[in-house]
C-alpha cells in the first residue's frame, strides 16, 4: 500500500525538507541517514 | 448497495493518478515499474549580513528505483541515490557592532557527494496483511549510515487497519580536517524508531489514518563543522547526547471524480530538546487528458527553538550550546508544480519547487532571528517506464 503514489518524488521532496528541519520523520520504518545532521 | 472498497484498493485508485496500481484488491504484488529522477538544488544567497564564501549550497541529485514482483505475493524493491553537493555552509554567528548577527559562512567551499542504496521486500498476504523488511546503506567521505526496518499491515475489520513497525540505524562520522580544525576525529550515534497507525476506509472515495512514531537518537548529535560563539570565545557545537520525540500524523486521501485527487497530510512533533513543530500539506492530483497530469502542491512548516539554541551566546550558559539555524525558530512555506505524461509503457515528468523559510513565518513569532535560515529553488525531471 502506498500512501504516496510517487515514491521516488516522495523520498526527493523529504529529504530536502527534512535536511534543514529539526523535527523530521515520515511515518513508517526510516532509512539511512546523512550527514547533515 | 456496493461494498465499501479495501484500503489497498482505494490507494491503488488514488495511486492510478500516477500508474502505481494493482488491478483487483486480491492482486497483491505491485507492478514491476522502473524509475529514475534528476533535480538540481539551488540555496538562496543570504539575505541577512555575512563573511565568508558567498557560493550557497548546490546539490545535483540522481535517483533510481526499481520494482520487482517475486512470485504472486512478494515485491522488490531497490532504490538507488547519488548526490553531489558544493558550497559553503553556515559555520559561525558573530554579534555586529548594532547587536544584530553576523553569520561567517565556511571559508572553503565544500565539495562531497553521498551514495546511498536501499532494499526493501514486502510480502502481501491479501487483503491488507503486509510484512515489509528493509535496509539502507548511505555513504558520503566523511560519514556512514546503516539502517534496518521492519512494518507490519494487519486487517482488524472490512474498514479498519492496523499498521505497525520500527527502525534502527547507526551512524559513523569522521569529520575532514579534524587535527586543523581542533574537531573531534570519529564520532556515532545510534537511532531507534518505532510507529504504530491505523487506517479507516471513511467511504467509497475516501480514507484516513492516524498514526504516532516514537523517535530516540543517543550518541554524538552535534555538528563538528559548526562553532559557536560564546562571549569573546569560539566554542564547538555542543548538543545533548540524547535526544527523544514523539510525533502524531494524519493523512487523508479523497477521490474527488475519475479524474482528480485530493491529498492532505499533517504532523505535530515535540522533542526532549523544547522543539515543537507543525507541518501541514495539501497536493491535488488532476488529469488532464490524452496522458497529461498535473500535480500542485503547498506545505507549510513552522518549528520553536531548541532551549540551548541562541545565533550567539553573550556568557557562557553552557553546558549545551548551538547556533545551527535548524534548531532555531522559523516557519517555511512551499509551493511546487509536478507536470506528467503517460506514452505507453513510458512517463516523463519534470517539475520545481520553491521553498522559502524565515523567521518571520513562524508560528507565534520569534525574537531570534536567525541569518542562515535557508530559502530554495529546486527543479526535478524524471522518466518511468511501467512494464505491465
Amino acid at each position: 500500500m502506498r500512501w504516496d503514489p510517487d515514491p521516488l518524488q516522495a523520498a526527493m521532496d523529504q529529504h530536502a525538507h527534512f535536511s534543514k528541519e529539526g523535527t523530521a520523520g515520515e511515518i513508517g520504518a526510516a532509512g539511512g541517514g546523512c550527514g547533515c545532521n | 448497495m456496493r461494498p465499501s472498497p479495501s484500503l489497498s484498493l482505494l490507494l491503488a485508485a488514488s495511486a492510478t493518478l500516477t500508474g502505481h496500481a494493482p488491478a483487483r484488491a486480491d492482486e497483491t504484488a505491485s507492478e514491476q515499474y522502473a524509475g529514475y529522477r534528476f533535480s538540481v538544488y539551488s540555496e538562496d544567497a543570504l539575505a541577512a549580513p555575512a563573511l565568508g564564501d558567498p557560493q550557497r549550497y548546490q546539490v545535483y541529485s540522481q535517483q533510481f528505483l526499481l520494482d520487482t514482483p517475486i512470485g504472486n505475493r512478494n515485491t522488490l524493491s531497490v532504490n538507488a541515490i547519488h548526490e553531489v553537493m558544493s558550497g559553503s555552509s553556515p559555520w559561525y554567528v558573530l554579534p555586529g557592532p548594532d547587536g544584530k548577527p553576523i553569520q561567517v559562512l565556511s571559508g572553503a567551499t565544500i565539495r562531497d557527494h553521498r551514495s546511498a542504496a536501499t532494499a526493501a521486500l514486502t510480502h502481501d498476504a491479501g487483503g491488507n496483511d503486509t510484512t515489509a523488511v528493509n535496509a539502507t546503506y548511505s555513504q558520503e567521505r566523511d560519514y556512514r549510515s546503516v539502517a534496518l526496518g521492519a512494518e507490519r499491515t494487519l486487517p482488524l475489520g472490512p474498514a479498519l487497519t492496523l499498521g505497525f513497525g520500527g527502525s534502527f540505524s547507526h551512524d559513523r562520522i569522521e569529520p575532514f580536517e579534524a587535527t586543523l580544525y581542533d574537531r573531534i576525529s570519529r564520532a556515532e550515534k545510534d537511532s531507534t524508531s518505532a510507529f504504530a497507525s491505523l487506517s479507516l476506509v471513511l467511504d467509497r472515495y475516501s480514507v484516513v489514518e492516524s498514526g504516532i512514531q516514537a523517535n530516540c537518537q543517543s550518541g554524538y548529535l552535534s555538528d563538528p563543522y559548526k562553532l559557536v560563539s560564546v562571549g569573546d570565545a569560539l566554542n564547538p557545537d555542543t548538543r545533548p547526547g540524547r535526544r527523544s520525540e514523539a510525533a502524531w500524523l494524519v493523512r487523508y486521501r479523497r477521490a474527488m471524480n475519475e479524474n482528480a485527487a485530493l491529498h492532505l497530510d499533517s504532523r505535530v512533533a515535540a522533542n526532549s530538546w523544547g522543539q515543537h513543530s507543525l507541518t501541514l500539506e495539501a497536493r491535488w492530483y488532476q488529469r488532464l487528458g490524452d496522458g497529461w497530469q498535473l500535480v500542485a502542491g503547498l506545505r507549510y512548516y513552522s518549528q520553536s527553538r531548541a532551549r540551548f539554541y541562541a545565533p550567539f551566546f553573550v556568557e557562557n550558559a553552557g553546558p549545551f550550546f548551538s547556533s545551527d539555524y535548524r534548531l532555531g525558530a522559523f516557519g517555511a512555506a512551499a509551493a511546487n508544480l509536478n507536470l506528467r505524461k503517460r506514452l505507453g509503457h513510458w512517463e516523463f515528468s519534470a517539475g520545481a519547487e520553491r521553498y522559502r523559510a524565515t523567521t518571520g513565518y513562524a508560528l507565534g513569532g520569534t525574537a531570534l532571528a536567525d541569518p542562515a535560515t535557508v530559502s530554495y529553488t529546486r527543479a526535478f525531471a524524471g522518466l518511468d517506464y511501467h512494464f505491465d
